[in-house]
């Protein structure tokens, strides 16, 4: 068989997931070799294809999927994190339950994946984004006990919204006439027309996680394994979610304001709802999870400004988020697999114990509170310039939008920062707590590395930004920006790493120059327990959880009145109520029931016959 | 001569179903044997004749006088659903029905019932049609009766009431017909409407017939008994009344009637519409609240019923009123596609329910837990069953309702594509609540000892499992000319089926 695109891709990821799900569960070993193989063919496939010659795609899929240089970069990118995970979890899985169908899931979710980013054709980009759909739920529903709630209400939300991409797939299919995606380009000022691109937008940004679609996230990662989040709600699904977005706004739908201000407000809201909600978080995967939908407010305000900069930017950052986003998880897997516990409250002080997850987890946290140099604070400042840039230009609506989502959105990396700073202190600094006391020695190399590798991207994305944007990212998009301002980044480098040098040699001089002594705390000459002493992180922000009008959404939030899929739920109930007053066990009703309907259709005909 | 085994559908399970009741009172070995050899030999035969045509005299007699049984591709389609099912539900017979007395009983009853679908299904002839209908209907009403306590009798006598019911407005409808035209044969009576047109009487005996045949299938507002009477039939004569019996006498005899001997209008089009939409909604929002795991699927039943409906009914209608022929084919190899998926499936899904309940004593979800972990066939194949039935790809449920979504957006009918993908999503909740119940989450106390069904009951669970994986390639266009193309040319022509009856005598 010659070499073609879809043979590492899509055939081998695939093949190997249901090879491995055809073995016993017991076989060991085998089905970390099958995935590390399937996993390592795939990433050197799309690195080969992307930087050295593209690799086709053979004869009777070529009318279905279709390789451009943007997807193919987005295949790398998810490939890249397949190879992580998959090398991470070697180590996280070993002894857990159902590796067999971790592994066997991850890599269908990969060639799903694939399949969305290669297909021109609606009914392969339909199957492919099921079949991530499908491979989330049994991703998550392995995880530890109590796992298949938050499976069942992720599989029940992005089911309802692969429903309505299937609805707004084939209305696309019925105005336009056409069946790929690269032949569309459809104007939303028709009602049918706008009923799609809300259908389909709507389907985007639930994938990817957007308020208020995001409730499957926080749910999922109660008890779903950290490298089962890492891979598909944190970096998978916000690529394929984002992407999708992008190719509607830009591709596909010609869209008017109307639209371009309900991305915005989306955008947003979702920045500033869900930071809000992850200040109050006690488990660290909860923490992330908000996070993450938070990141995407970033992504949609891009893709909605409608100029080169501002798209290229919210793709920049969704890129930057699925590395930071995933590194941060897996962070949390290093440190929930050594005290066995995610809760804020019962960590501290892991710094010294595992000084590579310190690091990693450190420059991820401030790559996603936007810190120079690290690569989340370019992507978002690409947002905020392109936001200013359409205040200007726009009309007075646009003005007052804009500006509202600009100054929000600022806000939302400030708030993000400082729950960072909660997360880092309650995890890693601080004092030891009894669940920390044991942990001495870092994770094993697999895990760390993976979690090294994607914080020194951030360092890399972030310092060459420029390179990346003007050689990489703009011409695979067709983009070209025009910064109004460019960063100097390898200067402010050179000065922040001055700074932080001078800033360590103070302290070590402190340190050698030591004159106080460190003694466990007493009262009255006993010793006490410094537990007692030990002030978590936890409690950082509860003043904002108190304050007059959050207090009231804080209070909805946590009765779930802020949720979809409550919303929905109590609203089939109260269909079902009404429908099962029908069938009341009473044979005569049941008679009756069946004559009314000959009675009723009897009715119907007549009154057709008069009207002949 | 191939017409001259069509016999053979009959007289086989006939004769079986006489002879297991002669031969194997005492023991129940001999039971076993025979049943599975006819319902083996019956798909056998029902497979070997699938590109057969032709129509078989009865007595050498010549219509109108003369019964004659016809087979063309829809008679094809739905002879190997129903003793493909067959087959499943008697393998998985020999173990699940080791507790019961009088086995005996039970599988002459399922191969009378076999033996009145497949005449069903072959006949030519409207009351011949009927005979085979009352001997396949009061054999199921025995055998929702099987299990002899309090529930099943009171789940039988409603489904027997109301099975009366639809019998004699069927009957009703054939004496209307009758006295119209003069003829009891199709094809004569399809001849003698096409020349004079449809008259009034011919409309109230075609409602008779959505109401007699509408109780049959179980569509809504006729559905009440199902819910009943499926559930509380031993486990592979539940998966026998979804899987197949409400096709066969309910179903095929609605849409043979309609588009073959009635001929299609825009009114029976539009009904058919209405009432799958009716039962689809209403069907599925009855399942979804249910605790009681065979209940649920039997709620389902209803509303997948609904789905046949509507795409048959909406390629009527397309072709009623003079739309796209291409879009009308859609509809039909849909709703045809998604019969046949449904059978599978289905059966599949009572078959496992059945797997379940004989192992863990227990039918509410609530009870249940972890059970993948104890049952590992039982639990894969359910989970199988249950994304098939929920319309995830790439099982074969995913593609028959896409295939009837495509064709209602294409026919500009938006709401309608929109109510079947609701539908379905309401379908995928359901499922997932039994997933979650049943199969995920810890092992609950009292289950802590049960083990996964012996291989007997396992077997039909796999193969039918693997259909439901496989079955997806008929929707390929090259697999499609081959399986389904033959009956959705059976339901394009439409009376024409007359003329084709002659020309093969």
């Amino acid at each position: 068989m010659d070499v073609n695109l879809l043979l590492p891709v899509i055939f081998i990821p695939a093949g190997a997931g249901l090879l491995i799900l055809l073995l016993p569960e017991r076989v060991k070993v085998v089905q970390e070799v099958i995935s590390f193989i399937a996993g390592s063919i795939m990433l050197a496939g799309t690195i080969y294809s992307f930087f050295f010659h593209t690799l086709p795609v053979p004869a009777p899929f070529n009318e279905v999927f279709r390789s451009t240089s943007f997807s193919s970069f987005l295949l790398m990118i998810a490939a890249g994190f397949g190879f992580f995970i998959t090398l991470y979890s070697i180590s996280y899985m070993w002894k857990k339950e159902r590796r067999r169908q971790f592994y066997a899931f991850l890599l269908l979710a990969l060639a799903g994946t694939a399949g969305v980013l290669l297909s021109d054709h609606i009914l392969a980009f339909l199957i492919s984004w099921e079949t991530v759909t499908l491979a989330l739920y049994f991703l998550i529903i392995g995880g530890e006990q109590g796992a298949q709630k938050g499976a069942t209400k992720s599989f029940i939300m992005l089911g309802a919204t692969d429903g309505l991409l299937l609805f707004g797939l084939a209305l696309l299919w019925q105005i336009s006439g056409k069946v790929l995606f690269s032949e569309m380009h459809i104007s939303t000022n028709t009602w049918i027309s706008g009923l799609s691109f809300t259908a389909l937008m709507i389907s985007a940004i639930t994938k990817a996680g957007a308020m208020p679609f995001h409730t499957w996230i926080p749910a999922s990662s109660e008890a779903a394994h950290p490298p089962a989040m890492a891979v598909l709600p944190a970096s998978l699904d916000k690529v394929l979610g984002i992407f999708f977005l992008f190719t509607l706004c830009n591709r596909i739908f010609v869209i008017g304001e109307g639209f371009q201000i309900a991305l915005l407000v989306i955008g947003c809201i979702t920045i500033i709802g869900a930071v809000l909600i992850a200040m109050v978080q006690h488990d660290l995967r909860k923490l992330l999870a908000y996070h993450t939908v938070s990141q995407v407010g970033y992504m949609i305000v891009g893709i909605g400004t409608l100029s080169p900069l501002g798209i290229l930017g919210g793709l920049f950052h969704m890129i930057n988020n699925s590395i930071y986003k995933s590194c941060l998880f897996l962070g949390s897997g290093a440190v929930g697999k050594k005290t066995g516990t995610f809760e804020l409250g019962k960590l501290g002080g892991l710094a010294k114990a595992m000084p590579f997850t310190f690091i990693a987890f450190l420059i991820a946290a401030l790559s996603i509170s936007g810190i120079p140099p690290f690569n989340g604070f370019v992507s978002k400042w690409m947002i905020y310039q392109a936001l200013l840039e359409s205040v200007k230009s726009g009309t007075l609506s646009m003005n007052i939008i804009g500006t509202i989502v600009f100054i929000v959105a600022m806000f939302g990396s400030a708030l993000t920062l400082a729950s960072f700073i909660k997360a880092l202190y309650s995890v890693f600094l601080g004092q030891k707590t009894e669940k920390t006391q044991t942990v001495l020695k870092e994770v094993s190399f697999a895990m760390w590395i993976p979690m090294m590798t994607l914080a020194s991207v951030c360092v890399l994305l972030g310092v060459f930004y420029l390179f990346f944007i003007r050689n990489i990212l703009g011409p695979i998009t067709g983009l070209t920006p025009v910064f109004p301002g460019v960063w100097e980044s390898s200067f402010a480098m050179v000065l922040i790493f001055t700074g932080f040098i001078i800033g360590l040699l103070i302290y070590l001089a402190g340190k050698i120059v030591r004159s106080s002594r460190v003694v466990e705390p007493y009262i009255g000459g006993e010793q006490e327990n410094p537990e007692v002493h030990r002030v978590p992180g936890t409690d950082f922000y509860t003043v904002i959880s108190n304050m007059p009008v959050l207090r009231n959404i804080y209070k909805g939030q946590a009765k779930e009145y802020l949720d979809p899929f409550e919303w929905f739920g109590k609203l089939g109930d109260w269909i079902i109520m009404i429908f099962k007053k029908i069938q009341n066990g009473l044979l005569p009703w049941y008679l009756s029931l069946s004559l009314i309907g000959l009675v009723i259709s009897l009715v119907l005909f007549l009154s057709f016959f008069i009207t002949f | 001569m191939m017409n001259s085994i069509l016999p053979l559908f009959v007289a086989i399970p006939l004769g079986a179903s006489f002879l297991i009741a002669l031969v194997s009172r005492k023991r129940k070995l001999p039971a076993d044997i025979i049943a599975n050899l006819s319902t083996l030999s019956l798909l056998v035969l029902s497979i070997i004749i699938f590109q057969a045509r032709g129509v078989y005299k009865i007595g050498g007699w010549l219509p109108p006088a003369g019964i004659n049984w016809v087979l063309d591709g829809f008679s094809n389609l739905f002879l190997v659903i129903i003793n493909l099912i067959s087959i499943c539900a008697t393998v998985f017979s020999i173990k699940y029905m080791k507790h019961y007395t009088g086995v005996y009983k039970y599988y002459s009853l399922f191969l009378l019932m076999t033996a009145g679908m497949n005449g069903v299904v072959l006949t030519g002839d409207m009351f011949n049609l009927f005979v085979f209908l009352e001997i396949a209907s009061i054999a199921s009403y025995a055998l929702v009766a099987f299990g002899g306590e309090h529930e099943e009798l009171e789940a039988s006598f409603k489904y027997l009431v109301l099975g009366s019911l639809g019998s004699i407005l069927i009957l009703l409808g054939i004496a209307l017909v009758y006295g119209m035209t003069g003829y009891l044969n199709m094809a004569s009576i399809s001849k003698a409407i096409s020349s004079s047109g449809i008259g009034q009487v011919h409309i109230f005996a075609a409602l008779l017939f959505i109401t007699g045949f509408g109780i049959k299938a179980a569509l809504v507002p006729f559905h009440s008994w199902l819910p009943d009477a499926h559930p509380s039939a031993p486990a592979p004569i539940s998966a026998m009344l979804s899987g197949v019996l409400i096709k066969a006498i309910g179903i095929y005899s609605l849409i043979r009637i309609f588009f073959n001997v009635f001929g299609m209008n825009s009114i029976f089009g539009g009904m058919l519409i209405g009432i799958g939409i009716l039962s689809m909604v209403i069907g599925v929002f009855l399942a979804v609240g249910q605790w009681d795991l065979k209940r649920l699927l039997a709620y389902h039943s209803i509303s997948q019923m609904g789905y046949v409906i509507l795409g048959i009914g909406l390629g009527g209608f397309i072709i009623a009123n003079g739309g796209s022929l291409i879009v009308a084919s859609l509809a039909f190899l849909g709703g045809l596609f998604h019969l046949l998926n449904h059978s599978v499936f289905k059966s599949l899904l009572f078959l496992c329910s059945g797997s379940i309940e004989n192992a863990t004593g227990t039918r509410q979800l609530k009870e249940m837990g972890g059970l993948l972990k104890k049952m590992p066939v039982t639990g894969t194949t359910c989970t199988i069953a249950s994304l098939s039935i929920a319309g995830v790809p790439p099982f074969n449920g995913f593609w028959s309702k896409l295939i009837i979504v495509i064709a209602a957006m294409q026919a500009g009918y938006y709401i309608i594509g929109f109510v079947t993908i609701l539908v379905s999503f309401v379908t995928l909740v359901s499922f997932l609540k039994v997933m979650r119940y049943s199969l995920w989450g810890p092992v609950s106390g009292i289950l802590a000892n049960v083990k996964e069904s012996p291989v007997l009951m396992v077997l039909p669970l796999v193969l039918l499992a693997l259909l439901c994986i496989g079955m997806g390639v008929i929707a390929l266009p090259g697999v499609t000319e081959v399986v389904l193309k033959p009956a959705i040319e059976v339901l394009v022509r439409g009376a024409e089926y007359a003329g084709y009856v002659f020309s093969q005598l």
